[in-house]
């Protein structure tokens, strides 16, 4: 009895300080002009068209304010936003424990893009590994946006001076939902004209690119 | 003349250590069976009419004896001479402009080069999985029969590590096991003056990228390692390739514009393109004559591995396929 009571105890106090804690998924949604766009539903009439949108989430590091409360070692997630089953970051927590920021890689890091052949989500056959020249495709984004211009960006590189790999650190609200949300406008926006709309090579306009893209990332809508 | 006179050291039997080892040995047999297995078969590519032997035979020491470029499926040509498959286990970096970093991913490149292979991981994979036969391979291999791109790629590389050239002549008479005639023994000293800072023995490479003086060839327009680096140093500069079974794998040069050692030798002597990218050890040449130029020629003869040529544990396994087969029937 004296147990259940701790147990349950111990649940209420989790629960009163943040709801979301307990949560293993963040959902993440993409925003254009503020809206949600929902990407896996074909039949929404919208004003861009993405084809495809996929990027890898890895090192991901869990705060409570500045102290480290759970870290995933070795992990990476392929997010990929028209997949029903890919489009959300599932975490695998090793506590409980509240967190009120996420800390993660946008992108593959160096030493695993030099390590050969990998599993799951890092398998070449998910098509984000260059082919012609080795290196993981950290972000793939390919649509059709109001301009009307079929856009195509496969961002990477991991070599120095070209690594894109971003980090990146989102506060997390406390209202009870954690979402990562994309102001995906703000990056279409940013783009300068010199780059191609067909951009597929890992040079400093990939980093340049790669990093527009991080700051387009939020925990506010 | 011939390039600039190095007093690089020769340190001919001091194999170093090898850069890709397979991680996991427990079926090491089976792995490299299987990588066998797939490397001789067309079904990597996209009409199942190209393997990667086509390109790479086991009796042209795993290169495309009088083929200038690589050969693709519909009749296409590559865009490069097919270098040698050998002793790979030891290079750092592969490709003539070292595109590829690693010896598991290196498969991916001529299998998914529309002028190649023109095929995809995640089909090979599909096609793979739908063959009981290549379930019990990857099984036996893995203990996994849920056949994965990662888990192809890694048996290919394991039967790619385990070519490995190192019974040529050269060898046995380095062991002391034989010796070089007179001819071949002055060719050895001018290679060990002339050659040797590039093409080090025992792998006669040293696996830098170098400009060796060749103009571009106007249609390839091939620009080499700069393509990968984006730095101008890297203008026109190539793997420097291994010498190893050279008498069987001509053409030479990244574009294979050579049929000859001595159309190769008659370039080196004069006849390189001056340029400020261009290596350090061919700004200078060094007169040599007709008959050193023979004696040198016998010199790079004495790296022809014959039983490595014919080796059973690298040739189609052809009775190992027919027993499989039955038992997945």
């Amino acid at each position: 009895m004296k147990t259940r009571f701790i147990v349950g105890l111990s649940f209420c106090i989790c629960c009163m300080f943040n709801s979301y804690l307990a949560a293993q998924t963040i959902p993440i949604i993409v925003l254009y002009h503020q809206k949600e766009i929902q990407l896996t539903d074909s039949s929404n009439s919208r004003s861009i068209q993405i084809n495809s949108f996929k990027f890898y989430l890895s090192s991901i590091k869990l705060y409570n304010t500045n102290l480290l409360v759970d870290e995933e070692l070795n992990s990476y997630h392929l997010i990929d936003l028209l997949d029903t089953s890919k489009n959300k970051l599932k975490l695998r927590r090793n506590n409980n424990n509240p967190f009120n920021r996420i800390e993660f890689n946008l992108g593959i890091d160096s030493a695993t893009n030099v390590s050969g052949a990998m599993e799951g989500d890092l398998d070449p056959t998910n098509n984000m590994y260059w082919t012609w020249q080795s290196g993981y495709i950290n972000l793939k984004l390919e649509g059709i946006f109001e301009d009307g211009i079929q856009r195509e960006y496969h961002l990477g590189g991991y070599a120095y001076p070209n690594n894109a790999l971003q980090k990146v650190s989102l506060k997390m609200n406390s209202s009870g939902n954690t979402i990562i949300y994309i102001h995906i406008e703000d990056f279409i926006h940013s783009i300068p004209d010199s780059i191609p709309f067909k951009f597929m090579t890992p040079d400093p306009k990939a980093v340049y690119l790669s990093q527009l893209f991080a700051k387009c990332l939020s925990s506010e809508k | 003349m011939l390039i600039s006179y190095t007093k690089a050291v020769v340190k001919p039997n001091e194999w170093p250590q090898k850069i890709y080892q397979v991680k996991d040995t427990s079926h090491l047999e089976d792995l490299t069976l299987l990588g066998k297995i797939l490397f001789y078969d067309p079904i990597l590519s996209l009409d199942s009419s190209t393997s990667c032997s086509s390109c790479h035979s086991p009796f042209n020491a795993f290169a495309h004896t009088d083929h200038a470029l690589s050969h693709g499926i519909d009749n296409k040509i590559g865009f490069r001479n097919a270098p040698t498959l050998v002793n790979l286990a030891y290079q750092p970096i592969y490709m003539w402009d070292g595109a590829i970093n690693h010896l598991e991913m290196q498969s991916l490149a001529p299998i998914t080069n529309p002028d190649e292979m023109n095929e995809s991981i995640e089909h090979i994979v599909s096609k793979l999985n739908n063959q009981s036969f290549y379930r019990i391979l990857f099984n036996n291999a893995f203990q996994d029969s849920i056949i994965t791109g990662a888990k192809t790629l890694k048996a290919i590389a394991a039967f790619m590590a385990s070519i490995e050239s190192k019974n040529a002549k050269y060898d046995l008479v380095m062991n002391g096991n034989e010796v070089f005639t007179e001819q071949e023994k002055n060719g050895f000293e001018l290679f060990s003056k002339h050659c040797v800072s590039c093409h080090t023995p025992p792998l006669f490479t040293n696996y830098s990228f170098q400009n060796n003086g060749l103009i571009p060839d106007s249609v390839l327009k091939d620009s080499g390692r700069i393509r990968q680096t984006k730095n101008t140093t890297d203008s026109l500069k190539f793997k420097v390739p291994t010498l190893r079974n050279i008498e069987f794998t001509f053409p030479y040069m990244h574009d294979g514009r050579f049929k000859t050692l001595t159309e190769v030798l008659n370039f080196y002597i004069g006849n390189t393109h001056k340029n400020a990218m261009m290596a350090n050890e061919l700004k200078s040449v060094t007169y040599i004559s007709a008959n050193e130029k023979v004696d040198l020629i016998a010199f790079l003869l004495t790296l022809s591995d014959k039983q490595f040529l014919f080796d059973k544990r690298y040739s189609y396994p052809k009775s190992q396929i027919d027993s499989l087969r039955k038992i997945s029937q």
